[in-house]
């Protein structure tokens, strides 16, 4: 790969907050009389959001890919617009990076950033300014999934728990609820928050009534037949959603993996230990934003550099469904694209180990 | 009932007492109910107003009231809102929104108004939006934190769960193994046993002295085998939770009665006399074997530490809900501190056996889960130098209780 990319990249993470503020202070001298009166408590805002858009930048810089970028873009899009932002505004924004950079990048990376920010913007334009629902009416179990989030949403958590286990006593699979109930009901609580349509507090408390409902499930969970194969996960940075990783845990209990899932926020040396202590054949990493792709580059390394670099790697989330070959240039074994898609690949990953 | 999506919520300008001067904001239809020189409180439902006072009094005492649920009445159905109030040179600027994040958009909507009104209120309403804005971060603050604490609690119970199940497997796998081995050992045991008893009977003349020491050895420690691996396999069955008891009307005292009776040959050899007091009882709905199987063990124990010359009484009690059982030596004794752990599994006391006979430290542990079974218990009293009493109380419905029921 270019290296110039890596170079780019580094150099925007280095300077980030004094090009944040350039960016800023060039945005306001363009549109006074839009951000004025905002004030300065509205400025605070601008910075941190420019910064937050550098650091994606960055990192889609260091991974060569402009997908990652284009990504956060699209969320950037529809975030803004549920603000009631107006178009305009969030073009403007970028058209500022764009220019700035240009002109105080280093000359042979600036037309790197560019393109990236050319390519940016062009997408933007073309980028739907709201998303779909995550229940759509052909979904399977879309009607439970619909009660389920309105009882959520109204704060019923004993409801939402009725429903499910009523749910599996008529038959369904644990698979099956994790896939059609908790995974689309979360997103869609997601862009319900989002589109401003949830509060930050209905947000938390839907996430932490689905973890409550799942742990209702363990009796189902923990009852299968083991396969002798053994498995951790951990989620790498300051992961507050962490619903993905644990839902991969489950899903390969559910096959017969002994599974054990560490969590967030965990120290390297912590997640290394229980590597040895259980004699894990498989690590799974989970990154949901792709800031944190680094700190999953660091964990492999780490692992790789110990004496249970025999253990085979899983990566996992966001940043690598965006970007399909990310998992190979951060040096992993392998990398699941959903749940369903972890067992294939976990299960393949100790085959040919053994 | 709650708000339409995408509607923020209403901002009224009013006096210091509360009076409306201006709607500034409108997404609810406040304005077709209220208008300039009415209460503010007139907004609200009944139940509603006494604290929307206390809001406003709340404003006028600290210059700022963030975060009052209040439901106003629109379309004669109430809804509840989230309501901010500030001090704004002599004025009320009074906000309300679905949530406190929005309560934020609508004083950046505020903010954004060009007129002459705003641009006077402008430097205060930045004030006010920086004191709103700073609670929301501390909000949000708190609430990534009770998340990150709900996730660590979710890890814990995840591993407790799994722990969990791992250690009920292990359990059961126990007592299959429990039961296994004993139920194997049983049958080569029985063999060793009849043809060591048939050498003693038989082949006794044939034999030096000292091969007849070797057999009675043989003998008494297969015996005690055999015994020690019934216990195990009582053990096992019961730990495994099919302790099942066969029910029956049985005359206890006749169990009584049998059970002395043949404990009695072996109690003369050691110079022990027993006594069975007898009481007549009525006829109890207990597991005759497994009850004699406790009486058993209890004169067993009885016999092996009580010295020669002495006495064993069995009594009888009966009380209204219950019948005692009562097993009474005159033996050494056990220390208090070793009563307790008596019932407890492969558990022995430091008191001696007097003619060396061995315990398995099970029949004790059987006799209580068999007794529990039936709903009774088993205790004792002893004092050191002067003997033990276990005391064994079954439950009892009389008759005419039963036939009242």
């Amino acid at each position: 790969m270019d290296t110039r990319y890596q170079q780019a990249s580094e150099y925007i993470t280095r300077h980030r907050t004094d090009l944040a503020t350039a960016i800023v202070d060039y945005h306001y001298s363009l549109q006074p009389g839009f951000w004025e009166k905002f004030g300065e408590a509205g400025r605070v805002k601008s910075l941190r959001d420019e910064e937050y858009h550098l650091s994606y930048l960055a990192e889609a810089l260091a991974s060569g890919d402009l997908a990652l970028f284009l990504e956060y873009l699209q969320w950037c899009k529809v975030f803004f617009t549920g603000l009631r932002f107006p178009e305009e505004a969030i073009r403007v924004t970028f058209e500022c990076m764009r220019e700035l950079l240009q002109r105080q990048l280093p000359a042979e990376i600036a037309p790197l950033v560019t393109e990236y920010l050319d390519a940016g913007m062009d997408h933007l334009k073309r980028m739907p300014a709201t998303l779909p629902s995550f229940l759509p009416d052909d979904a399977p179990l879309v009607d439970v999934a619909r009660l389920y989030l309105q009882a959520l949403i109204r704060g019923d958590r004993a409801e939402a728990s009725r429903l499910v286990l009523h749910t599996v006593e008529n038959g369904a699979a644990v698979k099956d609820i994790y896939l059609h109930i908790f995974q689309p009901s979360q997103l869609e609580i997601g862009r319900l928050w989002q589109t401003n349509q949830i509060s930050v507090a209905q947000e938390h408390y839907c996430t932490a009534a689905t973890q409550m409902i799942m742990s209702q499930l363990y009796p189902y969970l923990f009852g299968t037949v083991r396969n002798g194969r053994k498995l951790v996960v951990a989620c790498v940075g300051e992961e507050l959603h962490e619903m993905g990783a644990r839902i991969v845990a489950d899903f390969l209990e559910l096959d017969g993996w002994d599974t054990y899932y560490l969590g967030a926020n965990v120290p390297t040396e912590s997640i290394l230990r229980t590597l040895t202590e259980r004699n894990a054949d498989l690590l799974a990493i989970s990154a949901t934003i792709t800031p944190h792709v680094h700190s999953v580059t660091a964990l492999i390394e780490r692992v790789r550099a110990s004496q249970t670099a025999q253990v085979k790697i899983m990566v996992g989330g966001y940043p690598f469904n965006v970007m399909p070959t990310l998992w190979q240039q951060i040096g992993a074994d392998g990398y699941a694209r959903n749940a369903e898609d972890a067992i294939t690949v976990g299960n393949q990953l100790t085959e040919t180990a053994a | 009932m709650s708000l339409p999506e995408h509607t923020l919520g209403m901002a009224v300008l009013c006096s210091v007492d509360g009076i409306i001067e201006h709607i500034l904001h409108d997404d609810v239809g406040v304005a077709s109910h209220i208008g300039a020189g009415q209460p503010f409180s007139l907004l609200l439902d009944r139940g509603s107003i006494g604290k929307s006072v206390d809001f406003l009094m709340a404003i006028r005492a600290h210059g700022l009231a963030i975060g009052w649920e209040l439901n106003i009445v629109c379309e004669s159905v109430p809804i509840s809102m989230h309501f901010t109030g500030g001090l704004i040179y002599d004025q009320l600027l009074i906000v309300g929104a679905r949530t406190n994040t929005d309560i934020l958009y609508l004083y950046e909507d505020l903010l954004r108004l060009n007129n002459e009104q705003m641009n006077t209120m402008r430097p205060a309403l930045e004030a006010q939006y920086n004191q709103v804005r700073q609670a929301a971060q501390q909000d949000s603050t708190l609430y990534d934190e009770v998340t990150r604490l709900n996730n660590d609690l979710m890890v814990a119970q995840r591993a407790l769960a799994k722990a969990n199940v791992e250690l009920e497997q292990l359990n059961k796998l126990k007592n299959q193994f429990l039961g296994m081995a004993a139920h194997d050992l049983r049958s080569p045991l029985g063999v060793i046993l009849t043809y060591s008893e048939f050498l003693i009977d038989e082949a006794t003349p044939a034999l030096t002295e000292e091969q007849q020491e070797f057999l009675a050895v043989i003998h008494n420690s297969t015996d005690f085998m055999l015994k020690l691996v019934n216990d195990l396999l009582d053990i096992a069955i019961i730990e495994s939770g099919q302790l099942h008891l066969e029910l029956e009307p049985t005359d206890l005292l006749a169990v009584l009665r049998h059970t002395v009776k043949a404990h009695r040959v072996l109690a003369a050899k050691k110079g022990i006399t027993i006594n069975l007091v007898e009481t007549p009882i009525p006829v109890l709905q207990i597991d005759a074997a497994k009850i004699e199987q406790v009486i058993n063990n209890l004169l067993g124990n009885a016999m092996k530490f009580s010295p020669a010359n002495t006495t064993i009484t069995v009594s009888i009690e009966q009380h209204p809900t219950e019948i005692r059982v009562r097993v009474q030596d005159q033996g050494p004794g056990i220390p208090e501190h070793e009563r307790e752990k008596l019932f407890q599994l492969f558990q022995r006391t430091s008191v001696r056996s007097t003619a060396g006979e061995k315990s398995t430290g099970l029949g004790l542990a059987i006799a209580r889960r068999i007794i529990q079974g039936h709903g009774g218990r088993i205790e004792v009293e002893s004092q050191v130098g002067q003997g033990s009493t276990f005391t064994l109380t079954l439950p009892y419905i009389s008759e005419e209780k039963s036939a009242d029921e």
